[in-house]
């Protein structure tokens, strides 16, 4: 008796904890959807919703002042190919890193590292020399090619240390069955790792999601511009156009944190299963 | 195994190839590219509008681009080094403009500036800087913004529009106007407050301080150079007496450390303070934020001076420049000359833009600047444009202050560091950046 | 070690084996590409008096000794980045590692709730800034209508030398944390089940369980999660240029805005060049040595 209202009382807890820390977590995001609805400027409203005064002012503002779908096309494109590109390459990266000690492992490591070392501004300035050169300046190419120099080093730490949880009995034994090593990798591995996975194009995604000043820099006109770019038109020097500016962040939000929750379950659903104990 | 390595091989060379596709967009038409920063929407949609006039009219085509004010620096900076720049560039006396052309990565358009054009513009367009750029909007400075209401309340006489208080009327009357009802230590009203400091900003709220004693940052040095203006007293008896309207007069809030001017805005809407040091640009704001009319709500007023101070004021301009790197400027000027000399356009451009008054005399001529609602532009600025002045020094090394002085200064009107100290270090970082 | 999994590069017959090197193909032409070039132009920037338009005649290692003899900010800086760091990655791991922990027991509404705690690193920076900068306003905010309320006294917050760096790091956590708590999670699930069920027959406790089996291995997502929450937070710029700029009085200046302020407010790209480089060397300096702890563990 005991021990089941001991169990019922810690799930409460626990639910409770992961309920309070998450209302923490999406506070400011709720006041963010309120002030959308108020179209007004924050300072003055209060934290509880009335309902009567909700528009969708600000929303519709949104779309009448600024190229709002093609903004949006643009940050889709650019995160997407970003993280699919990522992904695919640090998958080969990561591969290479947690299974075979080659030699310029560790330069190649150290080369990651620097990577992303370097405060973006001072990158920024050559790179735009470069991508002016290249002819990549205003084009999707560029902005997703320096995004994924950017997503890469972490994408190729993060899957190498998913790797090594692996156990290398695993392949041996595919190698015993006949697989090649990039069978290996596309048929064991990865859907091993796929919660791994998951979180590092999650984060890529995100990386490309509110990438400022690199789009700002390479992205040099109107229609190629992305989202997080054309957000700070928003904010004039002398005021800031609260509403929509709140109803435009809300639209940049919400949809990934969606997309997001539908991916985890598809991605991660009966993956874990099958594992053999170590 | 060979087909892995050509996979592999197929893959490199499919992204290189993909991205050296991108590489040619030849352009058969002359075009001329344009990047400005002018905030509302409604002025982007302007200048495109201007776009597509002179493509018609000339065949020409000129595409019109966008950039913040706060990247405004970054992005052109990377232009420049990088050697494409656009054709036309929007640049602002607060921006730096006086340091792109003391690069040397401006043109200097005197061969194309015809005599039509000097007729038209104000006589003080070329006094900053020269023909390297040419000014379409001017916002006049260091005026302060008080409420008649508030002064009324308190006793208080403004100055008569063509004068200004000495230093000591002012302080006085902002102590007055600084109001604790409740006695708390926390007044409800403050007397005066002036904007943050962040940036550039931060040299126009700052400067006319300095002026308002006679002192300045840089002064010239008699022969063609300049030389610190911050080792005489003067200098540090202006900023004292800045740090004491904080720390022992008590009229300004301690917190303006970190306003920009959405939190003065609001704090303007909710009566917080009496005066307010600002650009005379500001007074379109405040009408459209909170419907105050100009006269009954607010009126403006200069700022205050010391005995051995001038009465002054100064302007900022909003040019247009054409980057030495752009390969069409005979065109790029044509554009820009063909909005310029149009009244209609610069006043359409003018009024979208906070009312700024426009560079030529036929635009302001427009029946918008003369308006009942707005004799700012008549009254105050015809009086006040006798005492302008501008800063060219100022904005050609605006930028190495902004990150080595302000903080000082932050430091001394916060109390952190005693004001003799902070001069003194200000005065050594002003020499060593003079070569001194 | 016969299997071409052990491979040390070199096969069975002393024959070079070249599928590593090919799997790093695609990575090493993206960065050299796009870090590679730009870094080396970097480098000779700091070593020359840099000028955006004209020439950048070479001055050695003048810039390098100038910011450390004679710049008035520049320790006070590296001052900043390193309590920022340090304070904000521990406390934010902390935080993270508990979250993800109550989570992974949660079993309905999981997807939703990782949803609600993704978002605060999808909003815009900018609007980041904006949100937080009015809750913490000092006179309006809702942070000091609340504190007030509840009977204590008003806080400068951002405009309070003493404050504001300790603010950010609380802004900069509520921001990132999501980043660390996606990634333990992740950790969490791979986790094989199976090994719980195991300890459950043989009666062991739920801190047991932390101790022996959950903690260890997750240890390698957690050094990764460490290192790179680290690397990424000593050269953290957008919030912190939004929100205070480096202000009030230099308190909030980190190794990354004052690269920025230096090459672009100051217009002086060899100092702010410099301040990079020395950004790149701490970063190393930090990240090596976590580095070579995985490049030793296996492979």
């Amino acid at each position: 008796m005991n021990y089941r209202i001991y169990r019922r009382i810690k799930t409460i807890f626990i639910y409770a904890g992961a309920i309070l820390v998450c209302m923490l977590m999406v506070f400011p995001i709720y006041w963010m959807l309120l002030s959308s609805l108020r179209g007004g400027s924050i300072g003055a409203g209060s934290i509880i919703p009335d309902p009567e005064s909700f528009s969708l002012l600000a929303y519709k503002n949104v779309f009448k002042m600024f190229p709002f779908v093609t903004w949006y096309k643009n940050s889709v494109i650019v995160s997407v190919s970003t993280t699919v590109l990522s992904v695919f390459i640090a998958m080969f990266s990561a591969y290479s890193m947690a299974r075979f000690s080659f030699r310029g492992r560790g330069a190649f490591g150290l080369a990651i590292l620097i990577s992303q070392a370097l405060p973006t501004i001072l990158l920024a300035i050559p790179l735009f020399s470069l991508l002016s050169k290249m002819g990549l300046l205003n084009t999707y190419p560029g902005l997703i090619l320096s995004n994924v120099a950017r997503a890469l080093p972490f994408s190729i730490w993060m899957l190498w240390g998913f790797f090594q949880g692996i156990p290398r009995e695993l392949e041996e034994a595919a190698e015993m069955d006949g697989l090649s090593r990039i069978g290996t990798l596309f048929r064991i591995i990865f859907p091993l790792s796929a919660s791994g996975i998951a979180a590092v194009m999650l984060f890529a995604f995100v990386l490309g999601w509110e990438e400022y000043l690199l789009s700002l820099m390479i992205m040099t006109s109107d229609t190629m511009t992305t989202l997080t770019v054309g957000a700070a038109r928003m904010i004039g020097g002398q005021s800031v156009l609260w509403g929509e500016l709140m109803a435009y962040s809300a639209m940049m939000t919400i949809p990934v944190a969606f997309v997001f929750v539908a991916a985890q379950r598809y991605l991660v659903s009966g993956m874990t299963a099958g594992a053999i104990k170590s | 195994m060979i087909r892995k390595m050509t996979v592999m091989l197929l893959l490199a060379l499919s992204v290189i190839g993909g991205i050296w596709a991108n590489g040619s967009n030849e352009k058969k038409d002359i075009t001329i590219t344009m990047q400005h920063s002018m905030v509302p929407p409604e002025a982007n949609e302007l200048l495109k509008q201007f776009a597509e006039q002179y493509k018609e009219e000339t065949g020409v085509t000129v595409e019109i681009s966008y950039v913040p004010w706060e990247s405004q620096r970054a992005t052109t900076l990377a232009k420049i080094a990088s050697g494409n720049t656009p054709d036309i560039l929007h640049g602002n006396s607060n921006q730096g403009t006086a340091e792109w052309v003391e690069m040397g990565a401006m043109t200097d358009l005197a061969d194309f500036i015809s005599d039509e054009m000097k007729e038209e513009l104000i006589p003080t367009a070329f006094d900053e800087l020269g023909t390297y750029a040419i000014p379409f909007l001017q916002s006049p400075e260091a005026a302060i913004f008080y409420r008649p209401a508030l002064f009324e309340e308190a006793g208080v006489t403004p100055p008569a529009p063509g004068e200004a208080w000495t230093w000591d009327e002012f302080v006085e009357a902002a102590k007055k106007l600084t109001i604790d009802a409740d006695g708390d230590g926390e007044p409800e009203q403050w007397g005066f407050a002036e904007r943050g400091l962040s940036g550039f900003i931060a040299m126009k709220t700052y400067i006319p301080h300095l002026w308002a004693f006679g002192a300045d940052i840089i002064k010239p040095d008699g022969e063609g150079g300049w030389k610190s203006g911050l080792d005489e007293q003067a200098a540090v008896d202006a900023i004292a007496a800045q740090a004491a309207l904080v720390t022992e007069d008590k009229v300004m809030k301690p917190s303006y450390l970190s306003w920009g001017l959405p939190e003065a805005m609001r704090a303007w809407g909710e009566n917080d303070m009496a005066m307010f040091a600002c650009g005379m640009w500001w007074a379109d704001s405040v009408k459209e934020e909170y419907g105050h009319e100009f006269g009954k709500d607010f009126d403006v007023m200069a700022f205050p001076v010391s005995e051995n101070g001038n009465e002054f004021s100064f302007s900022t301009f909003d040019y247009f420049t054409i980057p030495t790197t752009s390969k069409n400027k005979e065109e790029a000027y044509k554009f820009i000359e063909w909005i310029i000399l149009d009244p209609q356009r610069m006043a359409d451009l003018a009024v979208i833009d906070n009312y700024l008054p426009p560079t030529t005399k036929s635009a302001l001529a427009d029946p918008r600047f003369s308006d009942e609602s707005f004799p700012l532009w008549s009254e105050r600025f015809a009086l006040w444009s006798d005492w302008s002045r501008f800063m060219p020094a100022s904005s050609k090394y605006a930028g190495m202050w902004t990150s080595t002085i302000i903080p000082i200064w932050e430091e001394i009107v916060t109390g952190r560091r005693s004001v003799e100290d902070g001069v003194a270090l200000m005065d050594s970082e002003i020499k060593a950046q003079l070569g001194q | 070690m016969s299997s071409k999994f052990h491979s040390r590069g070199v096969g069975r017959k002393g024959r070079i084996d070249l599928f590593p090197y090919l799997l790093n193909i695609p990575a090493i032409i993206v960065l050299g590409i796009v870090i590679g070039v730009p870094l080396v132009q970097v480098l000779i920037m700091s070593l020359s008096e840099y000028s955006f338009f004209g020439n950048s005649p070479f001055v050695g290692l003048d810039n390098f000794i100038r910011l450390f003899t004679r710049d008035r900010v520049f320790w006070s800086t590296v001052r900043n980045t390193v309590i920022w760091t340090f304070v904000s990655i521990s406390l934010e791991f902390t935080f993270a590692l508990a979250i993800s922990l109550l989570m992974n027991r949660i079993i309905h509404m999981k997807g939703f709730l990782r949803g609600l705690v993704l978002l605060p690193w999808v909003v815009p920076p900018v609007t980041v800034g904006l949100i937080w900068k009015t809750i913490l306003d000092t006179d309006s905010g809702l942070l000091n209508n609340i504190l007030v309320s509840l009977g204590g006294s008003k806080q400068p917050l951002l405009s309070s030398p003493d404050q504001a760096l300790w603010v950010l790091i609380a802004v900069v956590i509520w921001r990132y944390s999501p980043f660390m708590i996606i990634s333990l999670l992740a950790g969490l699930q791979s986790i094989d089940k199976g090994l719980y069920e195991v300890s459950a027959i043989e009666g062991a406790s739920p801190f047991q369980n932390l101790r022996y089996i959950t903690l260890p291995l997750l240890r390698p997502v957690m050094l990764v999660v460490l290192a790179q929450g680290t690397i990424w937070r000593i050269g953290h710029f957008d919030l912190v240029s939004m929100m205070t700029g480096g202000g009030p009085a230099g308190s909030t200046e980190l190794l990354a805005t004052l690269a920025y302020s230096k090459t672009i407010t100051e217009l002086n790209g060899g100092s702010g060049a410099a301040v990079a480089l020395v950004t790149l060397i701490i970063t190393l300096l930090i990240g090596l040595p976590i580095f070579n702890r995985l490049l030793k563990e296996r492979g």
